[in-house]
């Protein structure tokens, strides 16, 4: 084995290891990995700016000039990226038979790891830092062709992570706390204590509330409703509250069962003698489905939970429907 | 402490005051004005009822169904998903012509409404405990004679003892009168009386609270106010 070919098995290796890292941080996931490969083309970056010489500011010129200064530097062939303009979009094909990311590709998506395409993701990033807007990647279903395809689009960047940024910890730009499941249920027994009648109202309108200000947050950077739940599901799944699965979707008529599986809030309901008989008890949980749900279908919709772990079910089932029913 | 064996009403502070909760098959007299918030317990106990994932079958004989619904809604129960699920049935004792399969006419007797209620309570088998309000009982017992009311009374709540529902019965003060209420009274496992309490000028609403075959608990009274999002608040315990 050459050295060279040495350093790219490392590479990918490095690449693999990040994206197992990202699947088990809180918050982690693609945003993790991206944000990592980010700081490395600007690290690269920093090292060949010289030979960095787009003929304009637009996306596609500087995909161009990106690509031209790492053949420079004998890292890629300029010739196996093609870029074409349609409309805001710049589409890229990429030439997987050169690929030396083709290890750690094919193994993450094995193994159902977050997974990135650092070639197509340094465009999207040279692109957001001389363009003046925010680009967002979209990458093509991976297949056995030899080309993959993907294309960069102005959009907010959605910025989710954990972070400690000087003595605090960050989440999507705000200071955040980490509260245990423990801590957390002796703040809601204290609840219960003095004020039993408003512990349902409480957590279902703070989540309802916060909930509605999260979709407000991100709800331009999908392209449809269905995509934007997803998403939203998937983040707080990501923070270990609950995984949930949508098992019906009918948007047209504004139905739709979201499962919930590891339920925090059932565990502290029931860990912390709040029930005086067993019964459906996220009320958090629908607070936070009514107010994706209203936002994304764009009326009050309500949310109804007929199963609950806390009931000794084996999920928590919630439907979703309008209120006006 | 957590019971799967007993019901609740839902509301703390009367929850409290009932300890381990009611058996399946007690009934429950709640007698008041007008306007004092029976309805208002009766649809937390309809939200008690789905979230402990038992069957419901509302008697609307005050307000039609419809309206009930909108009451569920407003303290935080869509009653939608639970009708279709079969679990929340209403009676239509209300409408002046018929709405439909579940529908009882005053002008009917009252061996038709035990006859439609059996049958209800028999289509429900699905595997949960069923609980049933009356919504108000004592308008279904308008013009009717005294005789009639008890052995009715009598024949129903046994009937629903033995098949282990819990009744939940509303009783407006001024529809019947007093003898009634107390033949009536000692049918019942628990009686909640809701009245107004203070001055004339300043009411407060208050409800007294007695259980009266077994004697488990004394008789308590609560003051509350009517929330319009939660429902019944209890604000102040004075249990002797």
């Amino acid at each position: 084995m050459s050295k060279e070919e040495f350093l790219f098995k490392y590479l990918n290796s490095v690449l693999l290891g990040v994206s197992q890292l990202s699947d088990t941080v809180p918050m982690g996931g693609k945003n993790y990995l991206e944000i990592t490969c980010d700081n490395s083309f600007e690290k690269m970056f920093d090292q060949y700016k010289n030979s960095f010489n787009p003929a304009s500011n637009e996306a596609i010129d500087l995909c161009r000039a990106w690509i031209a200064m790492m053949e420079d530097e004998r890292f890629c062939d300029k010739n196996d990226y093609e870029f074409n303009n349609e409309g805001d979009f710049v589409k890229i094909t990429v030439n997987k038979a050169n690929c030396f990311y083709n290890e750690y590709c094919i193994e993450a998506r094995e193994k159902n790891l977050p997974v990135v395409c650092p070639r197509m993701l340094s465009c999207r990033w040279i692109a957001t830092k001389f363009s003046g807007r925010q680009y967002q990647l979209t990458t093509e279903e991976f297949s056995d062709t030899n080309r993959c395809m993907g294309a960069i689009y102005p959009e907010e960047t959605i910025s989710e992570i954990l972070s400690v940024e000087g003595d605090n910890i960050t989440f999507a730009g705000e200071r955040a706390i980490v509260l245990s499941t423990h801590a957390y249920g002796i703040l809601i027994k204290t609840i219960y204590n003095y004020a039993p009648h408003l512990l349902e109202r409480v957590l279902f309108e703070s989540t309802y509330y916060s909930s509605l200000a999260q979709y407000e947050r991100i709800k331009n950077n999908f392209k449809n409703n269905h995509d934007t739940l997803e998403h939203l599901l998937r983040t707080i799944e990501r923070l270990g509250n609950i995984r949930y699965e949508i098992v019906e979707y009918d948007e047209l008529n504004m139905r739709a069962v979201i499962r919930g599986y590891n339920s925090y809030m059932a565990a502290i309901f029931k860990d912390n003698d709040l029930l005086n008989t067993p019964k459906t008890s996220c009320a958090s949980g629908r607070g936070r489905l009514a107010a994706y749900f209203s936002g994304a279908w764009g009326e009050e919709i309500v949310c109804e939970e007929v199963k609950c772990e806390a009931f000794g079910d084996d999920y928590c089932e919630f439907i979703l429907l309008p209120k006006r029913l | 402490m957590y019971n799967d064996k007993t019901g609740f009403f839902g509301i703390h502070g009367i929850d409290n005051l009932i300890g381990e909760g009611l058996t399946y098959g007690s009934q429950i007299m709640i007698k008041g004005k007008s306007g004092v918030g029976k309805s208002v317990l009766a649809s937390q106990f309809v939200k008690e009822t789905m979230a402990c994932r038992d069957n419901c079958i509302y008697v609307c004989c005050d307000e039609s169904p419809k309206e009930m619904r909108s009451y569920l809604k407003q303290y935080g129960l869509h009653p939608l998903p639970y009708e279709e699920a079969g679990r929340l049935i209403f009676i239509d004792a209300y409408s002046l012509e018929p709405t439909g399969k579940n529908y009882f006419s005053s002008e009917d007797g009252l061996e038709k409404y035990l006859s439609l209620e059996k049958k209800v309570i028999e289509n429900m088998q699905n595997g949960y405990r069923t609980r049933i309000v009356v919504d108000s009982l004592s308008t279904l017992f308008l013009g009717r004679d005294q005789q009639e009311i008890m052995e009715f009374h009598r024949y129903r709540l046994k009937l629903l003892k033995k098949l282990n529902i819990i009744a939940m019965d509303l009783m407006v003060d001024e529809v019947l009168d007093e003898s009634m209420f107390k033949l009536s009274a000692h049918l019942y496992d628990v009686i909640i009386n809701m009245y107004y309490a203070g001055t004339l000028e300043r009411p407060i609403r208050a409800l007294h609270l007695g259980k009266m075959k077994s004697g488990k608990f004394d008789s308590s009274q609560l003051f509350y106010s009517i929330d319009p999002n939660i429902g019944l608040i209890i604000t102040q315990n004075l249990a002797s």
